[in-house]
C-alpha cells in the first residue's frame, strides 16, 4: 500500500534513516520542506553538499576544516601550551560552545573498547605523541567521558604521556557519570566530593 | 511503611484490581494459578521498580492487552502518604512481538517522572519466594545476585559500581582473549586492572559491611524461627588474593585486589577470562558452626533459607527506622507449623505482612494481631473476613 506520492515518500524514508529522526518527525520534516520557498531548499542541498566536498579533518587536532588547518588550530591568540584530549569531534564542539578555553584540542576518533576492536592502534595515539615532540605542549588535560571505556582511555594516556614531562589533569566533574543520565544526579555529587584526581 | 491501595490494570492475569489495605496481616489464600504470586510481584514492582520474577517485563502485561499498570499508595511516617505508578508498553509492533519480551516502563513518583535508579531506597520491601532456597543450596552466583539485588534496590552508587564493574569484566574478558590469540600484548590490560580494582574495591567495601550486619541479624533470626539456642551467621568468602588480608575499606580491597591481578595474570590470559574479583566471591552460612549448604538437612537449610529473609527484614528496619513492608509467597510448603507460626508471632505485630498461601487452616495464624483473609480466584479477589480485631 502506497500511502504518499512517491518522490514524498523517499523523502520521508531518507530523512528517517538519520539519528535521532523516528517516522513522525520525518513525515514532519518532509511535509515542511514541500512547503519551503525553492531557493531555501536550494540553499540547504547546497550546505549538504559543501559540508561532503570542502570539509576535511585537520592536519593537526582531526577537528572539521575547511583547508589544511581548522579555525582552532589556526587562531594565533590560542595557547599551544595546553591540548585538551576528546574522543569526538561533538565533545569539541560542546566545551566551544562553553567559551572559556583558549588551548588546543587533539580528537582521538574513539575510546580503548576491546568488545568493540579498539585498541590504541585504532585511537591518534602516535599523532598525539608527534605533537608532544617539540616540548611545547605543558599540559594536556583528559576530557574523554567518565564511562568505562573514556576511563581506561584516560588512564592509558596517563601513563603514556607522564614520562614525557607532560603535565596530565582529568576532567570529570559536570559530566553526567557512567554516560547514563538515569544516574547523573547523585554520581555527579560523589564524584564532585571525591575530587580530580591526579594522574 | 506500608501499602494502602494496589490499583492494577492488565497486570498478569488482573483485568482490573483496586485493593483497600491496612495495617496488620494480610493472607491472600486460593487454589493454585489463580494469580497470589502474581500479586506479589505487583506489590514488589511498585516498591522496587521491577519484577522479581522474570527480567522480560512484556511477560507482565496481560496477553490481551498492550499496556499493564500498577499502582501501589504507600504511606510511611518518614514521607506520609506517596504512590508509586509502574507503567509497563509492550516494545516493538504488536504483531510482530512474542508475548513476554520486553516492555518500555515508565516510573512515576506521585504523578512525576522517576527513573528506576531514583527509587531505590523509597519503599523497604522484603520479599520471601518459595525459589529462595536456592540461595542457600544453588550456585555461587545466585548468592552473588542475592547481595547485588538488596544492594543495588537501596543504593544507587551501588548499583552504578556494579554497572561500571560488570561493564570492565566484559571488556576485560575480551581484552585477554586478545592477548592469549596474540593479537594485543600484556601491558594493555593495565587500565582495565586499575579499574577492576577501584570499582571492585567499591563493590566488596559495601558488600562485607553488608554482610557483617546481616550475620549479626541471622542469630536472633534463626533462633526465632526454631525456638533454639543457635544463631545463622553468614560470611563473606573470597578465594583469591592473601587469605590472612582483612581489608575493610573500599582503597584497601582495591589495593588486595591489584595484588592479586598482578599474580594471576598469566593464568588469565590462558584462560581467557577475569578470574580474581567480587565477581567470583561468595557467600557461606553456618549454623551451629556447620556449613548449611554443605552440611545442613533440607529443613535447615529452608529455615535458614527464611531466615535470611528475616535477618534481611530486621537490618533494613534499623537501618531505616521503619518497618519494611513483608511479602511472603506461599512459606508454607517451607516450613513446619511451629516454625511457620513462631515466625508470624514474631513479625505481624511489627510490619504490615502480606502472605499467600494455598491453605488458610494451616498457616497458624498468630492470635493477637488482625488478620485480614481474601479469597483469590482467577485473577478476582474477594475479601472474606477479619479475625482477631
Ligand atoms: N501476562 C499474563 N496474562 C494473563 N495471564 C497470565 C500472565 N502471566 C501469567 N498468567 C497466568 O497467571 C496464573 C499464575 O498466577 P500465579 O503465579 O499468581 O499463581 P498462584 O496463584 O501463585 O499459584 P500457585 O499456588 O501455583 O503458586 C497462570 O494461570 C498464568 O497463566
Ligand atoms: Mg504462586
Ligand atoms: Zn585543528
Amino acid at each position: 500500500m502506497q500511502l504518499y506520492a512517491k518522490p514524498l515518500q523517499r523523502l520521508i524514508d531518507l530523512l528517517e534513516c538519520l539519528p535521532g529522526i523516528g517516522p513522525k518527525s520525518a513525515q514532519r520534516l518532509a511535509l515542511h520542506l514541500l512547503r519551503l520557498p525553492p531557493e531555501q531548499v536550494d540553499n540547504l542541498v547546497s550546505a549538504m553538499q559543501d559540508v561532503r566536498t570542502r570539509v576535511r579533518q585537520c592536519a593537526i587536532c582531526y577537528n572539521y576544516a575547511e583547508s589544511d588547518h581548522c579555525p582552532v588550530c589556526d587562531d594565533p591568540t590560542r595557547d599551544r601550551t595546553l591540548i585538551t584530549l576528546i574522543s569526538d569531534v561533538r565533545d569539541l564542539m560542546a566545551l566551544e560552545n562553553a567559551g572559556d578555553y583558549r588551548g588546543l584540542y587533539h580528537v582521538l576518533g574513539g575510546l580503548l573498547s576491546p568488545m568493540d576492536g579498539i585498541g590504541p592502534e585504532q585511537l591518534r595515539v602516535r599523532e598525539l605523541l608527534r605533537r608532544l615532540e617539540d616540548g611545547m605542549v605543558r599540559e594536556v588535560i583528559l576530557a574523554t567521558n567518565p564511562t568505562v571505556e573514556g576511563d581506561a582511555t584516560a588512564l592509558y594516556l596517563a601513563r603514556l604521556i607522564k614520562p614525557l614531562g607532560v603535565r596530565v589533569t582529568r576532567i570529570a566533574l559536570g559530566l553526567p557519570v557512567g554516560g547514563d543520565l538515569d544516574y547523573a544526579d547523585q554520581l555527579t555529587i560523589l564524584r564532585a566530593l571525591e575530587g580530580r584526581t591526579a594522574m | 511503611m506500608e501499602l494502602r491501595r494496589l490499583q492494577l490494570e492488565h497486570f498478569r492475569n488482573y483485568a482490573t484490581l483496586d485493593l483497600a489495605l491496612g495495617p496488620g496481616l494480610h493472607v491472600f489464600a486460593g487454589a493454585n494459578a489463580q494469580g497470589k504470586t502474581n500479586l506479589l510481584e505487583a506489590v514488589y514492582l511498585t516498591a522496587v521498580g521491577r519484577s522479581p520474577r522474570t527480567t522480560h517485563e512484556g511477560e507482565l502485561i496481560a496477553w490481551d492487552a498492550e499496556v499493564a499498570r500498577a499502582t501501589g499508595l504507600f504511606a510511611s511516617d518518614l514521607r506520609g502518604e506517596f504512590t508509586v505508578e509502574v507503567a509497563l508498553g509492550r516494545k516493538g509492533a504488536p504483531e510482530a512481538m512474542s508475548r513476554g519480551g520486553s516492555a518500555q516502563k515508565k516510573i512515576k513518583v506521585n504523578g512525576a517522572p522517576r527513573t528506576l535508579a531514583n527509587l531505590a531506597g523509597l519503599v523497604p520491601v522484603v520479599l520471601f519466594l518459595v525459589d529462595d532456597l536456592e540461595i542457600i543450596r544453588g550456585e555461587p552466583a545466585r548468592r552473588r545476585q542475592f547481595l547485588d539485588n538488596d544492594l543495588s534496590a537501596t543504593s544507587r552508587t551501588y548499583a552504578w559500581a556494579l554497572k561500571q564493574y560488570t561493564r570492565v569484566v566484559e571488556q576485560r574478558n575480551r581484552l585477554l582473549k586478545e592477548i592469549r590469540e596474540g593479537q594485543r600484548d600484556l601491558a594493555s590490560l593495565a587500565p582495565w586492572n586499575d579499574q577492576l580494582a577501584a570499582f571492585g574495591g567499591r563493590l566488596m567495601e559495601v558488600r562485607t559491611r553488608f554482610v557483617r550486619d546481616l550475620s549479626a541479624e541471622g542469630i536472633p533470626a534463626y533462633q526465632g524461627l526454631t525456638s533454639s539456642p543457635q544463631g545463622m551467621t553468614i560470611s563473606y568468602r573470597r578465594e583469591w588474593g592473601d587469605p590472612a588480608a582483612e581489608p575493610t575499606t573500599r582503597e584497601e580491597f582495591a589495593a588486595l585486589l591489584a595484588d592479586a591481578v598482578e599474580t594471576v595474570a598469566m593464568e588469565e590470559v590462558g584462560r581467557g577470562s577475569s578470574l580474581v574479583g567480587p565477581h567470583r566471591d561468595d557467600l557461606q552460612f553456618f549454623v551451629d558452626g556447620k556449613d548449611v549448604r554443605q552440611f545442613g538437612s533440607q529443613g535447615e537449610q529452608r529455615t535458614a533459607a527464611l531466615a535470611l529473609r528475616v535477618a534481611e527484614f530486621s537490618l533494613l528496619h534499623r537501618l531505616l527506622q521503619e518497618p519494611p513492608v513483608l511479602l511472603l509467597d506461599d512459606i508454607l510448603s517451607e516450613l513446619d507449623r511451629t516454625r511457620r507460626s513462631a515466625m508470624l508471632d514474631h513479625l505481624a505485630p511489627i510490619a504490615q505482612v502480606i502472605m499467600t498461601t494455598t491453605d488458610v487452616d494451616a498457616v497458624g495464624l498468630p492470635p493477637h494481631a488482625a488478620v485480614h483473609i481474601y479469597h483469590v480466584s482467577q485473577g478476582t479477589v474477594d475479601w472474606t473476613s477479619v479475625l482477631g480485631e
